[in-house]
């Protein structure tokens, strides 16, 4: 059965497995990715960026930030089991 | 005084590699072309680093981001970031399938796997292919930023004494040395990109919005879009299967360590910030540029002191060097480990020593007549070697299907891609790689479907 269990203890890799690749994978791809629609018809100025570039910059932070989540809250404790 | 920081550098450099052949002085190929295994989580970090932030991207991506603006700047910041997470999923399975196959190569995974000898060789051609005009464009790169100095010797030493550095790392200890190199190399990058970065915007009198005109400022259409969206899904999935970031993986001494790196590697790309203001730099001051390759050392010229260019013109050459002995140890062992089997492992370095040194003459003679083809093939790269993904993750999710199902894939993919791209036809906006994966998955199914038609059969 899939469950979360906020992370506090990730025994069952197959339910580990849809919140992991959610945060780690799916958050930096729908801020990349799926971003691009949104930002990419804006003329939009942050500092000396474009909009759209600076959120690039920004989402070197953010992919940086979620794979420390999933490596904190399950990852650290597993072995190279993948 | 520049050219004496930046030839200190270099013999630094040479200095490195010699200490990394401490206690490694007698290498099987094993060792040679990724370490036994062994490097832990920093010299897999700057190895890793050092292939992703080339001499291209430190001259390549000011200059494009100043020609082309933001429709570039999205794809190619994208895909990079992109693949970092992707890599943190991926990486350690391909690692463990290393570990599982007792690989050396990137097609020993699929010899092994598949237990096919033909699909071998397909792997080889495709990754040899693709890989060829790494070598040329580093020597290209290199010249550029020699340039600088005006030093009064011939292209032609200039790129044969590169060879000679390359080729002398290679010698002393195999992967070792652009490892070690690298964490030189990158450090330097990081201070060289800051140094002219920070040097812009004080020049500029800070960050203020960019002036009309600027390319950024205008609006990406619908089909800009989709290809930005399709480049980056293609070119993030092509750099985890890239045959160097495989190589590289193999150095690992686990999968934790792998997977550990991707964690920190997005904030490297920090710098990127910095490289994207030396471009609104040179446009808002209206440096004058012999070309737009020469955004960042012209910038860097116009904005540092002598030694400081040192430094800079150091780190971009080191760059090229690093890049270029990583390729080298690629396509070495693809040639004498995969290509001639029968080899004894003794018979298996030589011939990859022979095979990089006649490379190295190759890419120097290529550097100084740059082909148009030559130019077509680096452009073609990730379209050519994001067509190994389906194997590849037959290969980490342990799925057999059959050979030739990936094989044909594979080629006609491939095939398709390339024709696309030559002919200049992206099919609703789509990246012509993207295209050649679909079309590459679905020959895959048919040729599945037509391989279990036939077992049941028979």
């Amino acid at each position: 059965m899939e469950k979360e269990n906020g992370g506090a203890g990730l025994r069952e890799p197959a339910a580990g497995q849809g919140w992991r690749v959610a945060v780690g994978l799916g958050v930096p791809f729908c801020a990349i990715v799926l971003a691009i629609p949104f930002l990419g018809g804006t003329r939009m100025t942050v500092a000396a960026f474009p909009l759209p570039v600076f959120w690039m910059f920004c989402c070197f932070i953010l992919a940086s930030l979620c794979m420390a989540i999933v490596w904190t809250l399950s990852d650290r404790r597993r072995g190279d089991d993948g | 005084m520049a050219s004496i920081v930046f030839l200190s550098i270099i013999m630094l450099s040479v200095a490195v590699a010699l200490y990394s052949r401490r206690g490694h002085a007698h290498q099987d190929s094993r060792d040679f072309f990724v370490a036994s295994g062994q490097f832990g989580g920093l010299l897999v970090f700057v190895l890793a680093v050092g292939e992703t932030y080339s001499i291209g991207s430190i001259l390549g991506f000011p200059a494009a981001a100043y020609g082309q603006g933001t429709s570039f700047v999205l794809w190619f910041l994208g895909y990079i970031v992109l693949a970092y997470p992707l890599g943190y999923f991926v990486n350690p399975l391909i690692w463990q399938a290393g570990r599982r196959c007792g690989a050396l190569t990137i097609a020993d995974l699929f010899r092994v796997h598949f237990a096919s000898p033909a699909l071998e060789r397909i792997v080889v051609v495709n990754a040899i292919l693709f890989l060829l005009p790494f070598g040329e464009l580093q020597f290209a790169g290199l010249l550029n930023v020699l340039e600088e100095f005006h030093w009064n010797v011939p292209p032609l030493m200039l790129t044969g004494g590169a060879a000679i550095v390359t080729f002398a790392w290679l010698m002393l200890s195999g992967i070792r040395a652009p490892a070690y190199v690298s964490i030189i190399k990158d450090s330097l990058v990081v201070i060289a990109v800051i140094l002219v970065g920070v040097a812009a915007v004080r020049t500029m009198g800070g960050l203020h919005a960019p002036p009309a005109g600027l390319p950024g400022h205008d609006r990406l259409g619908t089909q800009d879009q989709i290809y930005a969206m399709s480049t980056i899904l293609l070119q993030a999935m092509g750099f985890c299967v890239a045959p160097q970031t495989v190589a590289f993986l193999f150095t690992a001494r686990s999968g934790r360590t792998v997977r550990r790196n991707q964690i920190v590697m997005p904030l490297y790309m920090l710098m990127f910030p910095f490289l994207y203001l030396v471009a609104v730099y040179a446009r808002v001051v209206g440096l004058p540029l012999p070309s737009a390759n020469a955004v960042f050392m012209a910038s860097a010229h116009a904005l540092l002191p002598g030694w400081a260019v040192g430094i800079v013109a150091a780190a971009c050459a080191l760059s090229a060097l690093v890049i270029l002995a990583g390729t080298c140890l690629t396509l070495g062992p693809l040639v004498s480990h995969n290509l001639l089997h029968g080899l004894s492992d003794n018979q298996q370095r030589r011939g990859a020593q022979f095979v990089i040194a006649l490379y190295l003459v190759f890419s120097i003679v290529a550097a100084s007549h740059l082909s148009g083809l030559m130019v077509a093939l680096t452009s073609m790269y990730y379209l050519g070697v994001s067509q190994m993904v389906p194997g590849m993750a037959a290969v980490i999710w342990r799925r057999t299907p059959a050979p030739a199902a990936i094989g044909a894939g594979l080629v006609v993919g491939g095939a398709v891609a390339v024709v696309l791209f030559l002919a200049g036809v992206r099919p609703g906006g789509l990246n012509a790689g993207l295209v050649g994966l679909l079309v590459n998955l679905a020959t895959i199914t048919v040729a599945q479907g037509l391989a279990r038609m036939r077992t049941a059969r028979a």
